[in-house]
C-alpha cells in the first residue's frame, strides 16, 4: 500500500521540461514601437492612464479577467493534460497559445491579455526550486531556513535576469504577434513581500507566520533579502517591457497579514517601480530602482 | 503600471495606494466602488471588483450583480455620472475560478458590455443577451446613433 491519495494516483506527477533550446537565440525586438502590428484597441491603455471616465469614451469602459487564460476553459485544460505548468509557462509557443485562448474565445469581448506565467518564476529564477502540485499548489521543497541560509542561498547569489527569464521574455514577444493588435498585452510580477512569504513559508500560507516572525527578529536581513527581490523584479519588469508588454501589473499580497507600520515600510521600501515612461512600448532608457 | 494589492481596502490602504506613483489601482471585491473612489480621489485609475464567485451563481445572479457594480447606489458608472472623477477597467476582484462555466465568463463580459452602454441608471437596457451582432459592433452602432 502506498501513502499517495486517489487524486495523485490518478494524476501522475507531470515533469517540468527545461526551457526549449530555441529560446536561447532569444533577443528583444529592436524597435518595439514598429516591430509589432499595431494596436487596434488602446481601451485599456486610455483608462489605465486615468485620462478618461468611463462615461466620456468613446466605447464602453475596457475589460479583462484576471486569471482569464486558466483552467474554467476546456482547451486550457487540453494543453495543460499535455504539459506540466512551468512546462507551459517556459515554453514560448504554448504560453502564447493559452494567452490567446481567451482571447479567441471572446472575441470582441475582452480588451486586454495578460501573458501566461506564474508569479513564482522570480523565486525560480533566484534559484529556489518550485513545484507546482496537483490539487495542492505551488510547493518549495527547500524554503529558506534561517538568514544564514538566505545570505548564502539569495543574497551572496547573482542572478542574470535576462538568462534566466528570458523564456518569459520570448513568450510576449511571440504573444504580440499573435495578438496581431487586437488587444494589449499585459506583463507581471509579484510584489517582494509576497513572494518573501513563499520562499519562506515554502508554499501558501494564510497567516504568514514564519515569514513575519523572520521579519521580526531579524528585520536588516528581511530587508535585504526583500531589497534583492525587488531589484530582480524591476529587472525583470522592465526587460517585459522591453519584449513587448504594454502594461505592468505588480501584485502584492494580502495585506490583512501585514500590520499598518509595516505596510508603510515594506511598501515604500520594496515596491519595484522601474523607471520606464508608463504605459508605453518605448524601452525604459534609465537601469530600474526601487522607489 | 497597475498595483494590485488584494485585502488592501483601508481609507488610509487605498489613499497611500492612489499615490504610491502607479496609475491604476486594483481593487478586491469587498470594497465599493464609491468608497474607494473617495478615498483615491481621482488619482488613479480603478480596476476591479466583481466578486469572482458571482460567476459561479448562475446567469440572473451575474445579471444582478454586473447591475450593482455598474449602476447601483455606490456602482462605478453611477459614480461617474454624478462628475466623481477616476478612470475605470472593468474586472473581477480577484482571479476566475476553475469551476466558471465559460458560457457564463461569457454572459459575465457581455452584461458589462450591455451596462456600460448606458448612460444613466434609467437608461433602458439597449441589448440583449440574445443579440445576434458582436457586441462590439453593437456598441459602435449604438454610439455611432447618440454622436448624431
Amino acid at each position: 500500500m502506498t501513502t499517495t491519495s486517489p487524486a495523485a494516483r490518478e494524476a501522475p506527477q507531470q515533469i517540468d521540461h527545461p526551457v526549449p533550446p530555441s529560446v536561447q537565440s532569444y533577443s528583444f525586438p529592436q524597435h518595439p514601437d514598429t516591430d509589432f502590428p499595431p494596436l487596434t484597441n488602446d481601451a485599456l491603455l486610455q483608462s489605465a492612464q486615468n485620462n478618461t471616465d468611463p462615461l466620456s469614451l468613446s466605447r464602453p469602459p475596457p475589460i479583462w479577467i484576471m486569471r482569464q487564460a486558466g483552467r474554467y476553459l476546456p482547451e486550457f485544460q487540453a494543453v495543460r493534460k499535455e504539459h506540466s505548468f512551468f512546462t507551459v509557462c517556459r515554453t514560448p509557443e504554448l504560453a502564447c497559445e493559452v494567452t490567446l485562448q481567451p482571447i479567441r474565445r471572446f472575441e470582441g469581448l475582452l480588451d486586454a491579455s495578460i501573458i501566461f506565467s506564474d508569479i513564482l518564476v522570480v523565486p525560480q529564477a533566484m534559484g529556489m526550486e518550485v513545484q507546482m502540485l496537483g490539487g495542492v499548489g505551488p510547493h518549495f521543497p527547500h524554503p529558506l531556513q534561517s538568514p544564514d541560509d538566505a545570505q548564502k542561498r539569495i543574497l551572496d547569489r547573482e542572478t542574470d535576469v535576462f538568462e534566466e527569464l528570458k523564456y518569459v521574455y520570448a513568450a510576449i514577444t511571440k504573444t504580440r504577434h499573435g495578438l496581431e493588435g487586437k488587444v494589449p498585452l499585459i506583463g507581471f510580477c509579484a510584489g517582494p513581500w509576497t513572494l518573501f512569504g513563499y520562499m519562506v513559508e515554502g508554499g501558501g500560507s494564510r497567516t504568514w507566520e514564519k515569514a513575519k516572525a523572520w521579519a521580526y527578529k531579524t528585520p536588516e536581513n528581511a530587508k535585504a533579502i526583500l531589497q534583492r527581490i525587488a531589484e530582480v523584479s524591476a529587472e525583470y519588469l522592465v526587460g517585459q517591457v522591453q519584449a513587448g508588454a504594454q502594461v505592468r501589473y505588480p501584485r502584492f499580497p494580502p495585506l490583512k497579514v501585514v500590520t499598518n507600520s509595516s505596510f508603510d515600510s515594506s511598501f515604500k521600501s520594496s515596491t519595484p517601480m522601474p523607471t520606464a515612461s508608463p504605459l508605453t512600448v518605448s524601452t525604459p532608457s534609465s537601469s530600474p530602482t526601487s522607489a | 503600471m497597475t498595483v494590485f494589492a488584494k485585502g488592501a481596502t483601508s481609507p488610509a490602504q487605498l489613499s497611500a495606494l492612489s499615490q504610491s506613483g502607479y496609475q491604476t489601482v486594483g481593487l478586491d471585491w469587498t470594497v465599493s466602488p464609491r468608497f474607494a473612489r473617495e478615498h483615491t480621489q481621482g488619482r488613479v485609475a480603478l480596476q476591479g471588483n466583481c466578486d469572482p464567485s458571482v460567476l459561479l451563481g448562475g446567469q440572473e445572479a451575474i445579471r444582478k450583480e454586473v447591475r450593482e457594480l455598474c449602476w447601483g447606489e455606490n456602482g462605478f458608472l453611477t459614480c461617474a455620472a454624478e462628475g466623481i472623477k477616476g478612470g475605470w477597467i472593468v474586472n473581477l476582484g480577484h482571479g476566475i475560478t476553475p469551476g466558471v462555466k465559460p458560457e457564463d465568463a461569457r454572459f459575465f463580459l457581455e452584461r458589462v458590455r450591455a451596462e456600460c452602454t448606458k448612460k444613466s441608471r434609467e437608461d433602458q437596457p439597449v441589448r440583449s443577451s440574445s443579440c445576434f451582432l458582436s457586441c462590439r459592433l453593437c456598441t459602435d452602432f449604438l454610439l455611432a446613433f447618440q454622436d448624431v
